[in-house]
């Protein structure tokens, strides 16, 4: 499975990751919430006529917890984060893929090197159990991250 | 009436008699025993008129209240004028507790003696409380410190494993 790392516009963004949603059919995926509430992406999403109800959401917005299905995970915490994108892995049978929506937003809250190691074990995860990545990053932030990330994907756009 | 006044010759005789004496003192630390510990006392002999340097018997035994023997000691010791020291007696350790007396007596080779005693008391070993309290709190600031360092090591852990419960958990709601 491919590893994909999605540079794109701001104003843009939204809609290429509603269209690599739609693309995985009807397969479970992880989304990893970076930029906006669980909430607001599912919102967003079936308004673009995606499919939610196989999506398994890690919000990394906001600690308020409104479902019991979704998981909270502050952005600071990586090694966290990392942990519930592998055991999601794990425990998803079949096929799946994992969208991370906002790569660069965690240079907020981390310094590049973690983000970069983060990446890295996320996208070896991944490509230990054939599960395909999209992830996408505004191409006004992090330059120097996307730098240091764009070896571990397989193809970036 | 008139009195006579008669004259009166005072004579003094003066014999040489020499004076044998002997003073023992318990010093206030060893006033109070326990069986098995060491009663010390000074001895003072004092030996005046004696003809010079000359042995005598010292004997000391040890009573208790009612008057039984509980120890016994004999030795010679040489005294001119006056002689100090110091003896020191170990309670055994199957000592009664109660009033005891240290009595001693010496003996000139002419027969002259004197005597002297003194008191002490033998009581029960009063164990000595240790203070522990700066080992329970070392012990304590140890635990703390472990903890702390344990907790950082394992909280991390603790996190990871309850991430893994609660994705197990979504899964199998939504399978």
């Amino acid at each position: 499975m491919a590893s994909t790392l999605i540079v794109t516009s701001v104003e843009s963004l939204q809609d290429r990751i509603d269209g690599s949603v739609k693309s995985f059919g009807g397969i479970p995926g992880i989304y990893v919430s970076l930029n906006k509430t669980q909430k607001s992406t599912e919102s967003m999403l079936k308004t673009a006529g995606v499919k939610t109800d196989k999506l398994f959401f890690i919000d990394c917005v906001t600690a308020e917890k409104t479902r019991d299905d979704v998981l909270h995970i502050a952005p600071d915490q990586l090694d966290l984060l990392s942990a519930a994108v592998r055991a999601f892995i794990n425990d998803i049978k079949g096929k799946k893929f994992l969208v991370i929506d906002a790569l660069a937003t965690l240079l907020i809250y981390n310094h590049e090197n973690e983000v970069a190691r983060f990446v890295k074990d996320v996208t070896n995860a991944a490509s230990d159990n054939d599960v395909e990545v999209v992830a996408f990053s505004p191409t006004t932030k992090g330059e120097q991250l996307l730098k240091k990330i764009y070896n571990f994907f397989d193809k970036v756009k | 009436m008139k009195y006579l006044a008669m004259p009166f010759i005072v004579l003094l005789i003066v014999v040489p008699v020499a004076l044998a004496d002997i003073m023992v003192d318990i010093p206030q630390q060893y006033k109070t025993v326990a069986p098995g510990a060491e009663v010390i006392a000074n001895i003072k002999l004092v030996n005046l008129g004696g003809s010079g340097r000359e042995d005598v018997f010292l004997d000391f035994w040890m009573t208790d209240s009612k008057g039984s023997i509980v120890l016994t000691k004999r030795e010679t010791v040489a005294v001119e004028t006056q002689a100090n020291f110091v003896r020191t007696f170990v309670m055994p350790q199957d000592t009664k507790t109660g009033s005891y007396t240290l009595h001693a007596e010496i003996t000139y080779s002419d027969g002259r003696d004197a005597t002297a005693a003194n008191d002490f008391q033998v009581e029960p070993r009063k164990d000595v409380p240790t203070d522990y309290r700066p080992i329970y709190v070392g012990a304590a600031v140890a635990l703390l410190v472990i903890f702390f360092f344990a907790g950082r090591l394992l909280m991390p852990v603790w996190k990871r494993f309850q991430i893994r419960f609660k994705v197990k958990s979504i899964v199998s709601k939504r399978h």
